[in-house]
């Protein structure tokens, strides 16, 4: 049989049907498929019967076109439908499937479906259903992967973090294949999240790859590689050499994501003076979250020498106006620290109160020295030790309203009810205008800690009694 | 004793809100005064509503084949959520005692018991006769609308024509051509998207094929129909047609009763579900639940279908996968090709066995050339089901140049394709993340198509059947 004439026959028709059928009459290109057909016909006579029926099309009026056309159609379509090709000439090979390790199909529709269009959709509440589903273990249904992986990309950030870091990878490393396939070094933040991936399921293995995304990545793709340089396991000599060139790259956000990876390899003696270089420079914003976790002893030597160096040109002449914030900022690298060191560098400058207090703002600066005596004593509080507690306390006399509730937690924490009562009570009475300050913050602390689970019941009844005085 | 467990509460819940709110019920301590009968059939008990009483719910398995559940509350639903927590309580190990059965459960009972099958009314052939001359002139109008629809060209056809195509096709609702608006739904919507957009150009060039093909189906419909119905009009004693399924492409609505006069009931049969999907008809506004089951009998693929309008969703059960094997002692099979429709009342419900995997597995075809004849045969009458499912047996699944392919045992093979979309998720990235245990000697379920525009045959994978699981690729 002809196929090739009848394909022809029906795109001729086809293109009439889109363009309208009173064309087809007359119409040439189907004209002269007609004696084609009618010399096929002789041997198939079902040929003939396509031959008069597009004869009719062609020869018949615009009036009862359509009609012809569709039934020339209808003719065409049932013998087409017996010739549909089945097979393909290639060679059988065998195809390479990766088995997940674990796989169940058993998950009924009435559950996969919303849960499919939440991945692939878009629409509120899709995270909660996504949470309670990964919760519930659906993801272990092989027909969620593809769904997965496209959430990668979603529109709705939470989504495509919260597949990533928790859904993703359980799949291990059968969806890698797919994920590369998709990775495109020059894409944007779903990219990245592709990176990430494969870095935490292969390890080592995608080492080349993150080396090439720092090299020809797009910002975010270079960002996502930078950060899994922290954990570069056999490589990471080459890793630390990357991410000290890095930490002088032009850009400021690659530096500040080179240095905190930096952070990570504590005991390094070249991390601790890159980051201190760094803390000394103009960008010293930089170093401060990444020397806060930091555990180097030669580190913080240096870091309390300059901070004493700053300290004491706090009460020298200076043109620099952002003496006081840059002063207050760095005091920053000290959140998190518990060192005895720490200790001591904070009670000494705290001690210093009266010389602080005089401290005026500079030029078009905002901070003065109550500005700093407060960062120091937030810092003591948060030392959370004996000594730093009674330096506060022992203050508290001099304390303005604004720095008394440091002092009066600091008691809470630390010092018996009764001793808390005799310091503390007379605040309560005040009735002067700054005395009703500080009463009003000492109440605030109370109706913190009066519920707190870490306050014994003792406690809790001598600061009950505290309030209750206030009311009276 | 009853047997029952979450899965079967599970199942028989109208919807998934149901079966959450029925778990909150429980959480929140509302059901209450939990008892069964002696006899252990039937469970019943309290349940706080938002009224000053508490409803009376129950689920009375005195037939286990067809469970019947009650409840005081005004919810439609059947079961309702009371019932249903109930149900989950009692699936949990919650302590029922034991009570005599309320009367008004007696006398519901009894009235269910005397309750005879309605014999058929006598037909009214002048109504009859009126009706098939409303669907007669109906079939006209739907004949010049197709015409016009060619006439015009097809390029003239966008989502807002499409739309206004539609509001016309509420005249053949009104003349008692609900198949053949159906029909007429399925050419216009595929002129917008799943969101009701216009479509880009290279999406319209893609349907164009399949627009012409079901144009001319209307146009088939429009003369196989005339040719029916006055047949009908000429002969009032003339049953509905049987051998083709004509009459439901014209809205005829097939009752159990005529089915069973007519013969086309099957005793005693169980069935297994193979694959299942729910689709959103936006243009027929309506959830269409289509189950493909092997009938362990005679290894026929048939249909279960459950149409679900818009403005009654809510009050319709919403179908879900079964993973159980359904015996029926009366099923209901409808006129139609190669994977007829089906439909049952009552059913009980068992576990797969490796047995059944055996049956099941022994029921696929072996030999594609055969069955590529019989598909074909179907394909080429214009108001045949254009998507046949089969069960096929391959000796091995593959790749044969960028084409993922299925071969039996003499080599034939059967090219998977998922172009066309049939409004379910794909399959086949799925048989890339399978063991290479499951891609040789295996029983697959697939359905094939015809593509238009490269006039190629082709199977679309929807469940594997290996000796002891089913893995379903699509629901």
């Amino acid at each position: 049989m002809s196929i090739a004439l009848l394909m022809e026959c029906a795109n001729e028709v086809r293109r009439l049907a889109i363009a309208g059928s009173p064309l087809a009459v007359g119409d040439f290109r189907l004209k002269r498929l007609i004696k084609p057909l009618e010399q096929v016909g002789q041997k198939a006579p079902i040929f003939n019967k396509v031959a008069k029926a597009a004869d009719h099309v062609v020869n018949g009026g615009e009036k009862e076109s359509a009609e012809k056309l569709l039934a020339l159609t209808t003719l065409l379509n049932a013998i087409l439908y017996t010739q549909g090709q089945t097979s393909v000439q290639d060679k059988f090979e065998e195809l390479k499937s990766v088995d997940m390790g674990f796989f169940t199909t058993n998950t009924p529709l009435r559950k996969l479906k919303p849960l499919r269009q939440a991945l692939t959709k878009t629409g509120s509440g899709r995270l909660e259903i996504i949470k309670n589903a990964h919760e519930d273990g659906l993801f272990k249904d092989i027909r969620l992967t593809q769904p997965a992986i496209q959430a990668i990309d979603d529109s709705y950030r939470e989504i495509g973090d919260y597949i990533t870091r928790q859904v993703l990878p359980m799949y291990g490393k059968a969806i890698i294949p797919i994920l590369c396939q998709e990775l495109d070094l020059k894409g944007g933040r779903s990219h990245a999240r592709r990176l990430e991936l494969i870095y935490r399921i292969t390890g080592q293995d995608a080492w080349d790859l993150i080396t090439q995304a720092i090299e020809n990545g797009s910002k975010e793709i270079k960002l996502s590689a930078i950060k899994c340089c922290e954990s570069p396991g056999k490589n990471t000599d080459e890793a630390l050499s990357i991410l000290f060139e890095l930490s002088k790259a032009r850009n400021k956000e690659i530096r500040r994501v080179a240095l905190q990876s930096l952070g990570k390899q504590s005991q390094n003696d070249k991390v601790a003076d890159t980051l201190l270089k760094v803390l000394k420079s103009k960008d010293f914003e930089l170093a401060i979250i990444p020397i806060q976790k930091i555990d180097n002893p030669g580190l913080i030597e240096s870091l309390i020498k300059l901070m004493e160096d700053r300290f004491a040109k706090l009460f020298q002449k200076s043109k620099d106006d952002n003496l006081i914030n840059d002063f207050i900022e760095m005091l920053s690298c000290f959140e998190k620290r518990k060192e005895p060191q720490t200790e001591a560098f904070l009670i000494s400058c705290f001690s210093k109160i009266d010389q602080i207090r005089k401290i005026k703002p500079r030029g078009n600066s905002y901070y003065s020295g109550k500005d700093i005596y407060e960062k120091l004593a937030e810092l003591l509080l948060h030392l959370e030790t004996p000594d730093a507690y009674d330096t506060l306390i022992k203050e508290h006399e001099k304390m303005n309203a604004n720095l008394l509730p440091y002092a009066f937690t600091a008691a809470i924490l630390s010092k018996e009810p009764a001793f808390i009562y005799h310091n503390f009570s007379p605040y309560l009475s005040g009735l002067s205008k700054g005395q009703k300050t500080k009463a009003k913050n000492i109440i605030a602390v109370l109706e913190e800690y009066i519920d707190h689970p870490s306050i014994s019941r003792d406690r809790r009844w001598m600061l009950l009694n505290l309030t209750i005085n206030e009311v009276i | 004793m009853i047997e029952i467990d979450k899965a079967f509460v599970d199942s028989v819940a109208p919807n998934a809100n149901a079966i959450k709110n029925a778990h909150a019920l429980i959480l929140k301590n509302k059901i209450i005064h939990l008892f069964k009968s002696k006899d252990e059939s039937l469970i019943f008990g309290e349940c706080q509503g938002s009224g000053a009483t508490n409803y009376y719910t129950s689920a009375d398995f005195i037939a286990l084949e067809k469970p019947v559940y009650r409840c005081t509350c005004p919810s439609r639903q059947f079961p309702c959520k009371h019932c249903l927590s109930l149900m989950y309580a009692y699936v949990d190990g919650l302590n029922f005692k034991f009570n005599s059965i309320p009367d008004d459960i007696v006398q519901k009972r009894i009235k269910l018991e005397k309750r005879v099958q309605k014999q058929p009314g006598k037909v009214n052939k002048s109504a009859l006769k009126k009706k098939i001359k409303v669907q007669l002139e109906g079939l006209d109008l739907l004949e010049t609308l197709t015409c016009d629809l060619i006439r015009a060209g097809l390029s003239n056809i966008n989502a807002k024509t499409a739309r206004q195509i539609e509001d016309q096709a509420k005249q053949l609702g009104d003349a008692y051509l609900t198949g053949a608006q159906a029909a007429l739904h399925d050419f216009t919507h595929l002129f917008y998207d799943d969101n009701d957009k216009e479509l880009g150009t290279e999406a319209l060039e893609n349907i164009y094929s399949e627009a012409l093909d079901r144009l001319t189906r209307l146009h088939s419909l429009c003369r196989h129909g005339h040719k029916y119905l006055n047949n009908r009009l000429h002969d009032p004693n003339l049953a509905p047609e049987i051998n083709t399924d004509i009459a439901a492409w014209l809205g005829h609505a097939w009752q159990l009763r005529e089915l069973r006069e007519l013969g086309l009931t099957q005793n005693d049969v169980e069935l297994i579900q193979l694959a299942f999907n729910s689709y959103d008809h936006t243009a027929r506004k309506q959830f269409i639940e289509t189950g493909t089951w092997i009938n362990l009998k005679n290894g026929h693929i048939q249909l279960t279908q459950n149409f679900r309008p818009y403005r009654a969703a809510k009050f319709i059960k919403e179908e879900d996968s079964f993973f159980m094997v359904a015996q029926v002692k009366e099923l209901f099979i409808y006129p139609g090709d190669m994977n007829p429709r089906i439909r049952w009342d009552e059913m009980l419900r068992r576990p797969l066995s490796q047995k059944d995997f055996k049956t099941i597995r022994s029921l696929a075809k072996n030999k594609y050339g055969p069955v590529i004849k019989l598909v074909k045969n179907q394909l080429k009458s214009p108001l045949a089901d254009k998507y046949p499912a089969m069960l096929l047996w391959y000796k091995r699944i593959g790749k044969a140049g960028d084409h993922l392919v299925m071969e039996d045992a003499g080599g034939e093979q059967l090219v998977f394709d998922e172009t066309q979309a049939f409004n379910e998720p794909k399959s086949m990235p799925l048989l890339y993340q399978i063991p290479s245990g499951y891609l040789t000697d295996q029983a697959l379920l697939v359905r094939f198509f015809h593509n238009q525009d490269t006039q190629k045959l082709r199977v679309k994978p929807l469940s594997i059947i290996t000796a002891s699981e089913i893995l379903r690729l699509v629901y």
